[in-house]
């Protein structure tokens, strides 16, 4: 098989999504968050004009944007991009200003108090547990099988299939171009 | 709720003194580049520049969350942020406009007292904008995300700057004479003892403060029917003008911080005050400004993150 650069993406089914908050608190476990904060967290929405409203539950965490505004936003370079097309944050040259968390316009990232660190807490994508062939902690607890993680740039991964689906990218006219897709609810 | 707000009083704090240095930076380097003949604003003014943004750059350390990391933003730049550029203006404000208070002080003359001058203009500029860029830089939110919100802290910052500069050139001679002149030796001391900062000075300041807070009011006007114009209007109206700060919006920004010091000024412009009342044009009318002028920069920096939770939901 050719060599290729992975870019690595997501995919959430908001069909499958039961909202058990199962993922977050994975993500806690595998992660050791810091007491309160959260990587990922379920958002629920309740739409429609009544007679006819309906609500769902929706995995939300850092969409891993390849134009990112954290990354422009960032005084020092701390928050950038890896050569898997993920966006981390760099310890050694964070300051801890707050900058990324207002400029995220998903609102996924957090401050840490000081005592704990005083980093930007985010999702990862779980790049540890990837580059040992493993799937990210969200992916493997959900009881739904909402969540798929894999490589956008591998044409027969399975997460390209989920793309075929339908998915779809976080608010489009912010012009982020996130790696992270959902595929939006229909009732 | 307790993640809402990422930035607190002490940011408000840091972009109230960036405005005060601002406003009297430049009301001291262009007075000095007209080289006007009364010497009395220019000083003082030139004399206050460099301190309220010190006071200001320990707020925002204080602020930082990995403060001992503070130097970094110092070493590494980051084009694309507008706070890696405010970090730069800032690390030589400070600097250029001490330089120019020494110089100003000790009567120096020579050839880099005009390049100073303008140098210390253009800095004073660029800190004055920085200020509300940084919040309006922020695009996908509603409040701040405003170019008038950049205009309303440069002008907010001309009104509170001059307003210092009364309130010091009242106490300045006696701080002079009592401080200043028992530190430094005697053979560097310049030769005038006294300003004077008179009435007549402090006219004319107030009268640039009327014109200026006019300008503010419309400012803020324009302001309100540029959000309430936006498909994101109903939330950015919601934070600060009917909801959410609303109330420190309404009585401490527009009525204490601007209506109230806009009366005193035309009334003493009308020579209503008798001499027994002049404390409250000297002493009354900028504090008014000043007051407003925080009040301003916490209810947006507050309002501005109050938004963040409905955006979640934006589509």
């Amino acid at each position: 098989m050719a060599e290729h650069k992975k870019r690595w993406g997501k995919i959430v089914d908001l069909n499958k999504c039961v909202g058990c908050h199962a993922c977050s608190v994975a993500c806690v476990a595998e992660n050791k968050v810091a007491n309160g904060k959260h990587r990922t967290k379920i958002i629920e929405h309740e739409e429609g004009v009544f007679p006819n409203v309906y609500r769902y539950t929706e995995k939300w965490s850092c969409n891993h944007c390849q134009n990112a505004p954290c990354v422009n936003a960032c005084p020092t370079k701390a928050s950038h991009y890896t050569e898997w097309g993920t966006v981390e944050v760099k310890p050694e040259l964070c300051i801890g200003c707050g900058y990324c968390v207002l400029a995220c316009p998903y609102r996924v990232r957090m401050m840490n108090e000081r005592h704990d660190g005083g980093l930007p807490e985010k999702c990862t994508l779980c790049l540890h547990r990837l580059e040992q062939g493993l799937k990210p902690a969200c992916e493997t607890t959900c009881i739904a099988g909402a969540i798929i993680t894999g490589d956008l740039n591998d044409p027969n991964s399975e997460i390209n299939r989920w793309v075929a689906k339908g998915a779809v990218e976080r608010r489009p006219d912010l012009d982020t171009h996130p790696n992270v897709f959902i595929i939006p609810y229909r009732r | 709720m307790e993640h809402l707000y990422t930035w607190n009083y002490l940011i408000a704090i840091y972009l109230f003194t960036a405005g005060l240095s601002s406003g009297a930076a430049i009301i001291a380097s262009i007075t000095d580049i007209l080289n006007h003949t009364d010497q009395r604003i220019k000083r003082i003014a030139a004399y206050l520049a460099p301190f309220p943004v010190i006071l200001g750059l320990v707020c925002l350390v204080a602020d930082l969350h990995r403060p001992l990391n503070f130097f970094k933003v110092l070493i590494h730049y980051h084009a694309t942020s507008v706070m890696s550029w405010g970090a730069f203006f800032l690390l030589v404000f400070p600097i250029i406009a001490m330089v120019f208070t020494a110089m100003v002080y000790f009567n120096y003359n020579g050839a880099l007292r005009k390049i100073t001058a303008w140098l210390e203009l253009v800095l004073g500029l660029a800190i004055g904008i920085y200020a509300g860029l940084l919040l309006a830089a922020i695009y996908n939110n509603p409040v701040w995300s405003n170019p008038l919100i950049v205009f309303l802290f440069f002008v907010s910052a001309l009104s509170t700057g001059g307003c210092m500069v009364i309130m010091a050139g009242k106490v300045w001679d006696s701080f002079d004479q009592r401080v200043l002149r028992k530190i430094i030796p005697e053979k560097w001391l310049p030769a005038e003892k006294s300003l004077n900062f008179d009435h007549d000075n402090i006219r004319l300041l107030i009268s640039l403060d009327a014109v200026i807070i006019i300008i503010e009011l419309m400012v803020i006007s324009t302001l309100i029917i540029s959000y309430a114009l936006r498909p994101t209007g109903e939330i950015a109206l919601g934070a600060i003008i009917t909801g959410g700060y609303y109330l420190l919006f309404w009585l401490g920004v527009v009525l204490l911080g601007l209506i109230t010091p806009l009366i005193l000024a035309i009334l003493e412009l009308q020579h209503k005050f008798t001499d027994n009342a002049s404390g409250i044009i000297s002493w009354v009318e900028p504090a008014l400004v000043l007051t407003g002028g925080y009040l301003l920069r916490y209810v947006i920096v507050y309002g501005g993150q109050l938004v963040y939770p409905i955006l979640t939901f934006y589509r």
